[in-house]
């Protein structure tokens, strides 16, 4: 972390429900152009520390600081596939979703188009989300979440809705598009093998952060420590 | 038989209410619909129905009255779902029931739950006035602006609300609009749709239209053209065989709601 600028900062941070600690005392940044792997157990408060980040939950002690105003938040929620499958709407309209400040219409289509050639989904523009695999409908909400231009990329279990023969390929593309734009990546998974190989920076949390920083040194100490 | 509604003032009068109707109830029971949150339409109804209560009690326009309980009502409901204390289905439920006992037992305490009422409860092609006219024309004018104007509010608000709100959309003050204007809408379809039938008129459409897997903008457009297409039948039959306008519209909805589901399924097919 030393030398990047912080693009998010919580300090002294707990998350508790009906007396029940959730997470204790969180003190992290987050860096711009960092790709950041967050891991843990089931129930180790993984996804809770990222609504919080996302600030769809609001800690019940400490900060959860964004360092740029009016950051722009590209968000790719843990998916059971259920409701996308109903949902009425085409490729196209969901990554048009994402864009919440195009100067034009022309900007827009471009924008989408982009975002779509990035993903490599262009083929999909005019299928229904409901319609596509897993893999497909995870990139076509990467494009949605790309077509905002965020600041920061958000992704839980991304993986969660593909094959396995396809994580690989999945991870590889998400290390592309971190490594050509320098964009923040924020990763949740429980598959601790998966994502060490491929984020620059973990945090292991089990309710507290058991520890933090290059995957290699954290993995020793997981395996030290019998996590 | 349809030229006998350009002939006669009140016919005239129920067409275009029809059409208004029509138009706008499956626009916004799409969001609804997708969001899984339609029975909301039915709640207000309710909630109407205790407002027309009200409006007959003291004198003044039912429908005027049924809007503004029905308003208050959904800015209720929404207050109570966002807190997270209950579950959205229990709190539709409460409010349902109790718009309803409110209503019955007011206009049997006063008296007033006569024939009056039915035409309500189930519509009547001849009840629709100059002056509802006038609401549900200003109403369809201002949701149909409001839509327009918040789209992209109300579409992420339907696809996902967490979504939504790390976007930085405000899904309170999103959420709230779409149930007034449910609440408007709502209240004024009463004359021609009925009570009962309205929230029908706003899911049943919507349902058909979905069959047909098209995006999220087409399949709005398909749910006004067989809602239009049920209000316009609706009426003729109800006109021409003196049926239940309301119950008429609706069972038109669920004929072409049926030929949809087999006319994709075997298109499909094939």
């Amino acid at each position: 972390m030393h030398g990047i600028v912080p693009i998010l900062s919580l300090r002294d941070v707990s998350y508790r429900i009906d007396g029940k600690d959730i997470l204790s005392n969180i003190s992290i940044d987050i860096g711009r152009g960092e790709y950041v792997g967050i891991i843990g157990p089931n129930g180790g408060g993984k996804t809770t520390l990222l609504r919080l980040l996302l600030g769809l939950a609001i800690p019940s002690h400490g900060t959860v600081e964004v360092k740029i105003p009016k950051a722009k938040i590209g968000y790719v929620p843990q998916r059971s596939s259920s409701g996308e499958v109903t949902f009425p709407a085409t490729v196209h309209e969901i990554i048009e979703s994402g864009i919440f400040d195009a100067k034009s219409p022309h900007d827009r289509d471009h924008r989408i188009h982009d975002a779509m050639k990035t993903t490599g989904i262009s083929h999909l523009v005019h299928r229904r989300i409901g319609t596509l695999s897993g893999g497909e409908r995870q990139r076509a909400m990467i494009a949605r979440a790309l077509a905002g231009n965020p600041d920061v990329l958000f992704l839980d279990e991304p993986t969660s809705a593909i094959d396995p023969g396809s994580q690989e390929e999945f991870y590889t593309f998400l290390r592309k598009l971190h490594d050509e734009k320098r964009l923040t990546i924020v990763l949740v998974s429980h598959d601790t093998d998966a994502i060490a190989h491929q984020v620059e920076r973990v945090l292991c949390l089990n309710r507290h952060l058991v520890c933090h920083g290059h995957p290699d040194d954290v993995i020793h100490k997981m395996e030290h420590y019998g996590h | 038989m349809f030229a006998d509604f350009f002939a006669y003032d009140f016919l005239t009068r129920a067409l275009i209410a029809g059409i208004i109707i029509g138009t706008v109830a499956p626009i916004l029971g799409t969001f609804l619909t997708v969001r899984r949150y339609a029975l909301i339409a039915d709640t207000l109804s309710h909630a109407s129905l205790a407002g027309v209560a009200i409006g007959i009690i003291l004198g003044i326009n039912p429908i005027l009255a049924a809007i503004v309980v029905s308003v208050i009502v959904a800015i209720g409901i929404e207050k109570l779902r966002l807190s997270g204390k209950f579950g959205g289905e229990a709190i539709l439920a409460l409010f349902l029931s109790g718009s309803l006992a409110f209503a019955v037992v007011a206009m049997s305490a006063v008296g007033k739950f006569n024939g009056g009422v039915l035409a309500y409860l189930f519509g009547s092609i001849t009840t629709v006035t100059v002056d509802d006219l006038w609401m549900i024309g200003g109403l369809g004018v201002v949701i149909v602006g409001t839509v327009i104007k918040m789209y992209p509010q109300f579409f992420l608000l339907s696809f996902d609300e967490d979504i939504a709100r790390a976007n930085g959309v405000n899904v309170t003050l999103s959420s709230m609009v779409l149930a007034i204007l449910t609440a408007g809408m709502v209240a004024v379809s009463m004359r021609v749709v009925g009570i009962l039938l309205v929230g029908a008129l706003m899911v049943i459409p919507v349902l058909a239209a979905t069959q047909f897997n098209r995006g999220f903008k087409t399949t709005i457009g398909i749910a006004i053209v067989v809602s239009l297409l049920s209000v316009l039948l609706g009426l003729g039959l109800s006109y021409s065989f003196n049926l239940a306008t309301g119950g008429t519209i609706v069972l038109c909805a669920v004929g072409l709601f049926i030929v949809s589901l087999l006319g994709t399924s075997i298109t499909r097919r094939a």
